[in-house]
């Protein structure tokens, strides 16, 4: 099924939106923590 | 303590995508209404249950509220709206889609979609009243109050009215096959299942983000 280039694409697209709303989250949670410890 | 939080937010990860390469890669059932569009379950039903989550979990931060009045409550309660109303879009948008695809239109007149349209708007309005309340206690009392009248209306028009009256085309509702044994395919249980605690995960850590940022404002406003 990964031969289909429509597929790979769609899912590699949404692959990067997950994998960019995950490092925002880490990146996010990891500044409150730093901001809390300094309050 | 700790070891959970991060676990649980690696689970979330794990699940979501796993969801992903499962849900478009593995086999579903062909069905000519359908067709490939039957993936979207995994995702569509997935937010739904995120915004429902965070609703309960709003509903019993705002009856903590009016029990005890600690502020923590009602910044939970006011976070979980807006997560929920987040999730309760992208649910309304994978939905829009899937309605494309299999109904023909964007939009369709039907009890459940415009009960969910009718739900969404309730808890606009209580960010609204919110909004119009300088008095922080006072807006956190009558806010209160609201939510647990938005949830009941939420209860009422999605879950309720969809499954009386002319009945709804949707799934779940007026005897159309849904979740229930025998009608959802075994297979696509393995990642729907999954899907559905990686999403809620997701938005649980958010919520949990977005309480602390609201704990560091007030903390900040209360120095100043």
């Amino acid at each position: 099924m990964l031969s289909d280039p429509t597929l790979l694409s769609v899912i590699i697209v949404f692959a990067v939106i997950l994998a960019g709303l995950f490092a925002f989250l880490i990146a996010l949670d990891l500044r409150i923590r730093k901001l809390s410890r300094r309050k | 303590m700790k070891a959970l939080k991060i676990s649980y937010k690696a689970l979330a990860a794990i699940l979501l995508f796993y969801a992903l390469f499962a849900g478009f890669l593995w086999n579903v059932p062909e069905l000519p209404s359908l067709g490939e569009s039957i993936r979207n379950l995994y995702y569509h039903v997935g937010m739904w249950f995120s915004m429902i989550a965070m609703l309960c979990i709003s509903l019993v931060s705002s009856l903590s509220y009016l029990k005890t009045q600690k502020e923590q409550t009602d910044i939970l309660a006011n976070q979980s709206v807006m997560l929920a109303l987040v999730f309760g879009l992208l649910g309304i948008l994978t939905g829009m889609i899937w309605a494309k695809v299999t109904w023909g239109n964007w939009w369709i007149n039907d009890p459940k979609l415009n009960g969910a349209a009718v739900t969404l708007l309730c808890y606009l309005a209580y960010q609204v009243l919110r909004g119009s309340i300088r008095d922080t206690s006072l807006k956190a009392r009558i806010s209160a109050v609201y939510n647990i009248l938005a949830f009941a209306m939420m209860v009422v028009f999605m879950m309720v009215l969809p499954r009386t009256g002319t009945g709804s085309i949707h799934p779940g509702q007026g005897g159309n096959p849904a979740l229930d044994p025998g009608q959802l395919d075994a297979g696509m249980r393995w990642v729907f299942y999954p899907a559905v605690v990686g999403w809620i995960l997701l938005s649980i850590w958010m919520l949990e983000l977005s309480v602390r940022f609201e704990k560091l404002k007030s903390l900040k406003n209360e120095t100043h």
